[in-house]
């Protein structure tokens, strides 16, 4: 949902944000998620109309050419000094990872049910 | 002299070790902070020392000593220092010199890299997250330059395999690297292990630090665990990747994606003790520097005395 809003480039109306996601989510279930969203700043709102238009707080797409791409194909050592998200995996930690995965899923589920 | 100029060579294994402990089990941002002037400090000290025991050398050049009002003979025969040690510490100063050369290059080659991805941006907006159309997974923070202010760069990728919240945590770490100037913690320690080689491995403990705190801040803006999934999701799905171009992870081996997912899922670190441990190490350095070159000073000062009488 996040996505649709950057890909959109200018505020959405949660009609309009249902129809970006493209899956068959309910039209209150859209609803609730960007208040969520509104709730935790991560977007923000103005009065379109009757409606509320979101968009993300910070946020914007761009058609961007090769070297941006480049970075984000080839890593961080294009440039030493451009912090990736995650620099380097080791194939012996995928084990390791899929647990800690389902972990955190199910901290986050509890987390979940208590809220 | 005699001892005290090799005390900064003694205290490079305990910093080494001190800061592997330092970035893993620390607040990381104090860990960051300490291994990052401690390897300075030690690197510097190193260094000065290297300086301070090639100086019987110099001071036996004619030219050298002519100035100084001493003789050459009187340094060679009263030194402290053994001539090859002072021969080996020439070499050392040149290899050193070379590799601040190459470091002085790598980090001009990566300015220019962040201006030419910051050409690459559209001007109208100069702010905000930049969702790039790749299907590459990858997150990174573009740092800010004189006229551009940071950027945050997403792939559609890494966004495709995270949902709403976790791609909000992935923009809030990124983010955090920009606000906090990560990129200057690395461009410093990179600095100390051209410096002193020996201290390479705190160039892998400083960048998990900075990671561990990008996670951390962004943790605490969004959720510690929602930030430990989108990592591992985003770790896993670099090893299947749609593309053929997600091979580059395979040079680097180390397990931080691991530690850091683990770091988030435990209780935050909050020990800073550790941290005081590595400043005290740091001063040590700078202490054996100060005293040794005040020892060198007074023995070159005897040698003038001697040739006077």
């Amino acid at each position: 949902m996040l996505a649709a809003l950057w890909a959109a480039g200018r505020p959405l109306v949660p009609a309009e944000v249902q129809a970006a996601v493209g899956s068959d989510l309910a039209y209150t279930t859209v609803m609730t998620i960007l208040v969520r969203l509104h709730d935790k700043g991560v977007i923000e709102r103005e009065r379109a109309g009757r409606a509320y238009a979101y968009q993300p707080v910070v946020a914007e797409t761009e058609v961007v050419a090769d070297q941006v791409r480049r970075l984000l194909e080839h890593g961080h050592d294009r440039a030493a000094v451009l912090q990736g998200l995650v620099e380097g995996l080791d194939p012996g930690d995928v084990r390791v990872l899929r647990e800690l995965l389902d972990a955190a899923r199910a901290v986050r589920r509890t987390r979940g049910d208590a809220g | 002299m005699e001892t005290v100029v090799y005390g900064p060579f003694v205290l490079i294994p305990l910093v080494v070790a001190l800061s592997r402990l330092t970035s893993r089990r620390l607040r990381p941002r104090a860990a960051a902070w300490a291994v990052t002037g401690s390897a300075l400090a030690v690197a510097v000290a190193t260094v000065g020392s290297l300086g301070l025991l090639l100086s019987p050398l110099v001071r036996r050049v004619p030219l050298v000593a002519e100035v100084g009002g001493w003789q050459p003979a009187s340094v060679a025969v009263r030194s402290p220092v053994p001539w090859w040690i002072s021969a080996g510490a020439l070499l050392a100063l040149a290899a050193l010199g070379w590799r601040v050369v190459v470091w002085v290059g790598r980090v001009g080659r990566d300015v220019s890299a962040i201006g030419r991805v910051h050409a690459e941006f559209g001007s109208g907006s100069d702010r905000g997250v930049v969702v790039v159309d790749s299907p590459a997974v990858g997150a990174h923070a573009v740092p800010r330059t004189l006229r551009r202010p940071g950027r945050v760069l997403v792939s559609r990728g890494l966004l495709a395999v995270l949902d709403d919240d976790e791609q909000a945590a992935v923009v809030a770490h990124e983010g955090a690297h920009l606000r906090h100037g990560h990129a200057l913690f690395v461009v410093a320690i990179d600095l100390a292990v051209a410096l002193n080689p020996l201290l390479q491995p705190m160039g892998d403990d400083v960048r998990l630090a900075v990671e561990r705190w990008a996670d951390e801040d962004a943790g605490a803006a969004t959720d510690r665990a929602v930030m430990a999934s989108a990592l591992a999701k985003a770790a896993l799905a670099t090893l299947s990747p749609p593309t053929a171009a997600g091979a580059w992870w395979m040079h680097l081996h180390d397990h931080a994606v691991a530690v850091r997912v683990a770091a988030l899922l435990d209780e935050p670190h909050r020990g800073v003790r550790a941290a005081w441990l590595l400043v005290g190490i740091a001063l040590l350095a700078a202490g054996a520097l100060v005293w040794a070159t005040h020892d060198t000073e007074r023995f070159f000062e005897a040698v003038r005395l001697f040739r006077r009488t």
